[in-house]
This record gives C-alpha cells, sequence and structure tokens, in this order.
C-alpha cells in the first residue's frame, strides 16, 4: 500500500452551502513523494477542498480517491496513514507539549517515538511547558510535529506559516523540505505565493471555488509570458492608461494602491515609454521595482486581483 | 486507550484553576458555610427557665403542689429553675422581675388555696357542683418563652388535676407510648446538607466543568482535531466521562471528608445507595453537560445557559432545604428538576428525611434524563461538521 503514481486524485469535487459554491467542480491528482500546493486567496475553496479529503466535510459529489482506492470518505484505515495539520491550531491548553503527543500518539497503531518528533520540530526544551504557553511559531511547529506522530505517508497542512514572522516561516519550511526529502507527498494550501514558489513541485490556483490553472511554478510563471516585471505607483489617471495600451505596453493596474505593474522583455524600452507618457501628461512615478515574474503575477494575470487583496 | 485518554483529560481539568475552584473547592465552602450557619437552627435547645412561686398557703394539697415543682426542678433534664418566695408580700416586685424577663412565670398558690380544694371536694361529694382551685399563673402576653413556660405548667397542673381526680372517682389512666420513627439521633443539618452537597458538587461539574468545556473543544475546534485521527467519537467521549468520573469521586472524597471527620456525620457513605445515587447523579448531570454543549454556539452561550439552568435547578432541587412545600408556581420547577429526585433518593435510602415521591422514582427519572439527555445530544452532535 506504498507506492503509488497518484497518491490522491480528485475528480470534480462540489461542495456548495446554499448559493455559495464553496468548491465548485475541482479535480487534480497529486505525484507522491511531491509537494503539491493549493493556492488561492481567503475564501477560494482551499481549505474545503482539503476538509473534504481529510474525511471532515461530506462533499456534494465528485470521487476522491486516495491509496489507490475510490473513498466516499476516508477512514480509519486511511486515518492511520494521513497526518494534518488544520489552519487553526487549539489544543488542551493544560497540557504539556509532552503530553500531547503522548495522548496523540497513542490515537495510533504505529507511529514516530515522542521524543524523536520533539527533536525533529524543534520542540525539546518546551516539552514540559503548556501548550498555552507557546509562541505562534511553536504552536504550528507542535502542529506539524502531532500530523507526524503516526509517520504518514501523505501530510496535509491548511496554512502552517499564516500570521508567523519571517524567521518562524523559514524555519517551517526548512522542516517540510526535509520531510519531502524522508519520502513523504505534502498536500499544502497557502496564499503566499513566494512560500507556493519556494516549496512546491506542483501548484494549482484556485478561485471562487475553481482551479484556474495549474503546474510547477516556472511553468505557471513562464505561461504569463515576458522576462522582467516592472512596478511603479502612479496618480490614477484614465487617459494615461490609455496611452500607454496604445504605446503596446502589456500593464495591470491595480486601482486600490494605484500600482501599476507592467511584464516586458525589453525593461530599458518599457521604461523608456513609461517616463516618456508620465511626462507628457505630468503625472509622478514613485516606488519603481524592476524583478522577475511570479506566482503572483500569474494570479493576477488570471484573475485580474491580487492574492493578498482579500 | 480509552484509560490514558481519560488520565489525560483529568489532568488538563486538575490544572484548570477555575474548574478546581467551582467544582472542587467552592461546594466545600458552602457546605462549611451552611453548616455553620444552619446546623445551630435545627439543633433543640435544651429548655430551661426560671419560674417563681410564690406559697403562702402550707396545707396538704399547696404542699403536694409545691413538692410536685420542686421535685421536677431538680430532675437532670429540668424544664426549669425554682424560686419559692413564701408570702406574696414580694408578689409586685415579682411582677415587674416578670416584665423585665428575669424570669417567664410566676405560680402563686395564695392564702385559703387548701381551704377551697376542700371545700371543692366536699361539694362534689355531696353533688353541689364544683369549682376549679384558685392557682394563679403570671405570664408575659406577647412572650414566646414565658408562653412556652405556661404550657410547661400548665401540663403540670393537668397533671396534678388528674391525680387528685383519680384519687376520688378512680379514673383509670391509659398509658400513652411514645416512640420516634425515622433518625434515632433527630435531625441533624450536617447530614441532611452532605449528601446534598455531594450531589452539588457533581451537578456544578456536569453544568459547567462538562457543559462549557466541550463548547470550547467544539469551538476551538479541538473536536476537529480529534475527528482527523482515528480515534473513534465514543473512545473520546468514553474517554472524557471517565475523566469527569475521576473527578466526581474525588469531589465526593472531599466532601465526604469534610462532612465526616469535621462534621462527624453520621452518614454511611460506603452505603450501596450513597453509590447508586452518587452514580446516577454522575450519569444523568454529566448528560446533562454533554446536552448543552451540543446546544450551544459557543462557550459564551454554554455559561448563560449554565447560569440559567444553575439558579432553579440548584435552589429548587431540595440540597439545601426540603421543596416538598413551595408555592404551586415554582412547585413545577421542584417537579421536572432530577436533583429534587436524586436528593430524595439518597436521603432517604440514608435514612435521613423521608422521600415525597416513591423511591422507585427517584432511580427512574434520573435514568430518564440520561437516556433523553444523551440521545438529542449524540443525535446534535452527529449532525454538526465540526468546522
Amino acid at each position: 500500500m506504498n507506492n503509488f503514481k497518484f497518491i490522491v486524485e480528485v475528480e470534480n469535487l462540489k461542495k456548495y452551502y446554499g448559493n455559495v459554491k464553496a468548491v465548485d467542480g475541482v479535480s487534480f491528482k497529486i505525484k507522491q513523494g511531491s509537494i503539491f500546493t493549493l493556492l488561492g486567496p481567503n475564501g477560494a475553496g482551499k481549505t474545503t477542498t482539503l476538509e473534504i479529503i481529510e474525511g471532515l466535510r461530506t462533499p456534494d459529489s465528485g470521487k476522491i480517491t486516495i491509496f489507490g482506492r475510490q473513498v466516499e470518505k476516508i477512514g480509519r484505515e486511511e486515518k492511520e496513514l494521513i497526518g494534518v495539520s488544520l489552519q487553526e491550531t487549539n489544543l488542551i491548553g493544560n497540557l504539556t507539549v509532552k503530553e500531547t503527543f503522548s495522548m496523540f500518539r497513542s490515537f495510533y497503531k504505529k507511529g514516530l517515538r515522542v521524543d524523536d518528533v520533539l527533536d525533529f520540530v524543534s520542540l525539546k526544551d518546551k516539552a514540559k511547558s503548556y501548550v498555552d504557553k507557546l509562541s505562534g511559531g511553536q504552536r504550528q511547529r507542535l502542529a506539524i510535529g502531532l500530523a507526524l506522530i503516526n509517520d504518514p505517508l501523505l501530510l496535509f497542512l491548511d496554512e502552517p506559516t499564516t500570521g508567523l514572522d519571517p524567521q518562524a516561516r523559514r524555519s517551517i519550511w526548512d522542516l517540510l523540505l526535509q520531510l519531502k526529502k524522508q519520502g513523504k507527498t505534502i498536500v499544502l494550501t497557502t496564499h503566499y505565493m513566494e512560500e507556493a514558489e519556494f516549496l512546491s513541485d506542483w501548484v494549482c490556483i484556485i478561485d471562487h471555488g475553481k482551479i484556474i490553472r495549474e503546474g510547477t511554478p516556472e511553468d505557471l510563471i513562464k505561461s504569463i509570458g515576458g522576462e522582467s516585471v516592472i512596478e511603479v505607483d502612479v496618480e490614477e489617471d484614465g487617459e494615461f492608461l490609455r496611452e500607454l495600451e496604445n504605446m503596446g505596453l502589456n500593464y495591470t493596474f491595480n486601482a486600490k494602491h494605484r500600482r501599476l505593474i507592467l511584464k516586458t522583455n525589453n525593461v530599458l524600452e518599457t521604461i523608456d515609454i513609461l517616463l516618456r507618457a508620465a511626462k507628457k501628461r505630468g503625472i509622478n512615478i514613485r516606488n519603481e521595482i524592476i524583478r522577475q515574474p511570479n506566482l503572483e503575477d500569474v494570479f493576477l494575470t488570471l484573475t485580474g486581483k491580487q492574492l493578498r487583496e482579500e | 486507550m480509552i484509560f490514558k485518554n481519560s488520565i489525560y483529560f483529568f489532568k488538563s481539568a486538575l490544572r484548570e484553576r477555575a474548574y478546581v475552584f467551582w467544582c472542587v473547592v467552592f461546594p466545600v465552602i458552602l457546605m462549611v458555610i451552611l453548616i455553620t450557619i444552619f446546623s445551630s437552627m435545627y439543633k433543640v435547645e435544651k429548655v430551661n427557665f426560671e419560674v417563681y412561686l410564690i406559697k403562702s398557703e402550707s396545707g396538704e394539697f399547696s404542699n403536694i403542689i409545691f413538692q410536685v415543682f420542686e421535685d421536677l426542678s431538680k430532675v437532670e433534664n429540668k424544664v426549669f429553675n425554682l424560686k419559692v418566695f413564701k408570702d406574696d408580700s414580694l408578689k409586685d416586685k415579682l411582677i415587674e422581675d416578670l416584665k423585665r424577663g428575669r424570669t417567664k412565670l410566676i405560680v402563686e398558690i395564695p392564702e385559703g388555696f387548701d381551704s377551697l380544694v376542700i371545700s371543692n371536694i366536699s361539694m362534689k361529694m355531696l353533688g353541689l357542683g364544683e369549682n376549679s382551685a384558685p392557682l394563679k399563673v403570671y405570664i408575659l402576653k406577647h412572650n414566646v418563652s414565658s408562653q412556652a413556660a405556661s404550657m410547661v405548667v400548665r401540663n403540670i397542673v393537668d397533671r396534678l388535676n388528674l391525680e387528685f381526680a383519680k384519687r376520688m372517682s378512680k379514673i383509670k389512666e391509659y398509658e400513652v407510648k411514645t416512640e420516634i420513627v425515622g433518625s434515632k439521633t433527630g435531625f441533624s443539618y450536617v447530614d441532611f446538607i452532605y449528601p446534598g452537597i455531594v450531589i452539588l458538587a457533581i451537578f456544578f461539574t456536569g453544568l459547567f466543568g462538562i457543559g462549557q468545556e466541550l463548547t470550547w473543544y467544539r469551538e476551538g475546534k479541538i473536536l476537529k482535531r480529534f475527528r482527523i485521527t482515528p480515534i473513534s467519537s465514543l473512545n473520546f467521549f468514553f474517554s472524557y466521562f471517565l475523566s469527569r468520573l475521576y473527578l466526581f469521586i474525588l469531589q465526593a472524597l472531599i466532601v465526604t471528608f469534610v462532612g465526616k471527620v469535621l462534621y462527624k456525620s453520621s452518614v454511611n457513605f460506603l452505603s450501596f445507595y450513597f453509590f447508586l445515587y452518587v452514580f446516577l447523579a454522575m450519569l444523568s448531570l454529566s448528560s446533562m453537560g454533554f446536552f448543552i454543549s451540543a446546544f450551544s454556539k459557543n462557550t459564551n452561550s454554554a455559561g448563560v445557559i449554565g447560569q440559567i439552568l444553575n439558579f432553579p435547578l440548584q435552589f429548587l432541587g431540595g440540597i439545601y432545604f426540603p421543596v416538598s412545600d413551595v408555592p404551586w408556581f415554582i412547585k413545577w420547577i421542584v417537579v421536572i428538576n432530577p436533583i429534587t429526585y436524586l436528593a430524595a433518593g439518597i436521603r432517604d435510602t440514608l435514612g435521613i428525611m423521608p422521600s415525597p415521591y416513591p423511591i422507585y422514582l427517584t432511580i427512574v427519572v434520573p435514568l430518564i434524563y440520561t437516556a433523553l439527555f444523551l440521545f438529542i445530544s449524540i443525535r446534535k452532535y452527529k449532525r454538526v461538521e465540526l468546522t
């Protein structure tokens, strides 16, 4: 039961809450040993999709195949082989970290030694601390440790770095890469494009309950075209934007943040056109950035909005 | 696995200070306060008052009366002290004493009392009717102690009259035997309150310990975290219930220690019935906690529901005082209250106070509540997606 081409296969999954289409016909396949990411803004349907696969919610329709077996809802046998870190990690606050690990270890037939997991998630020195006393980062490491306690084949991590400072986030990324090296399959949800880009082998971009594009991060970025991205803040001016368009520039404009984003294969020429147009109309340009395109640009190109806008 | 998990839940509860205070310490404090305030109210105080006897006569009948009073004032469990005055010259001063509360009662055997008694007897023997002997008793009109003293003296005088009459007309006296039923040692508030407090402690755990905690487990998505593990819901709830069982036992032991060791309660807590009703209380009041958690949206609403149920069920369950004679408009709370049956049943079977309800009802009603609460809660929990 340990070798599969696709460890999870989801086909046309749907979950509606009244008129709200939380998951609207989602399909994907997850290769064993990969890091698979559902990337999308808040409310896109990432968590609902994950929780259906984890057996916490019942789908309205669709097909789920997990560990090579099609299931309506996962049972005890599948639960023995998966590890889950929920979006929100609340545990019994009056138990120590070690007691919490021991308690969860007792739920499974097989698993790792509590001390080994404590070591792996760097919580050995906090073993006797109460869960309530942990910092956000420590709590997240505890959640990941609990997901690992049964030495699972498949890990579901729902926004494991949300709310963490950059250092804590980086330490979680390192943990995940180590797990990948151990051969674990990781299903990740995030709305941080840099996280998806850094960790993922395969990314599904999801919005309004639908997968709008999927592929490796590199392929997705290439798909939008352009070698570079120029970002500038400009005063909103319809005529100015029309002029840029007439001059053949490929841009998107975030009206909320007055941020103009231009994709280009010729940075110097694009900047020249931009400056001339701005000078002509007497428009100030500030906070100029020239960078490589990323998944944020993919999302912006596909939906016209930014990932963290919502 | 169930046992191991129950120990973790138990540890967690013991580390929650508010929980330990309200469910373990508070019932004990309440018990100590109640016993301190109310146990003296229920004690039968030794009656002892001052009686002044003015004996202006020294004939045979006067001497008999004097002798009876004097003998009664010298017995071991005497109810009055007697002060005898040989003439009535001090009568006004003695009446002043009565008004000032220095004595509760004055009995006067007036001058000419004996000759009046003899003349009355003679008249009766000749069939010329009879008059009562003019023994005078002075009491204070609105003084309860004085009136109680007069009743004691009235009994003595009635007894004397009966003795005189028996001697004259051969009245046969019927013997009356009095037997105290129920507690042989009389009513003890400690015995009354102790089993009630054991039930109260369990009630607090059910209402706030289980009700609010499980609601927090659901609201805080802790139940959801358990649900994605292979542990079954039944296993979880059974482990949880077992952990509360340890707490109930701890509560019962602490309350028993206070009741038995500090307050010398005579209740036999090793009795089968004690365990039976404590177990019934655990079942019905824990399931009440499950019920509250199933219908509370969040911990705040569980707290509000707990408070709404707390006061009527606590005060109208017969824990602190008997509730069989409450007015009709609150009687219905008493009747539907499971605590009423638990408190009545445990007290009856332990010989503390007879139950106003048949004993089978004190067992069946808590069982019905248990089944009802569990059935509804399980159905509700099954329907809720723990998300």
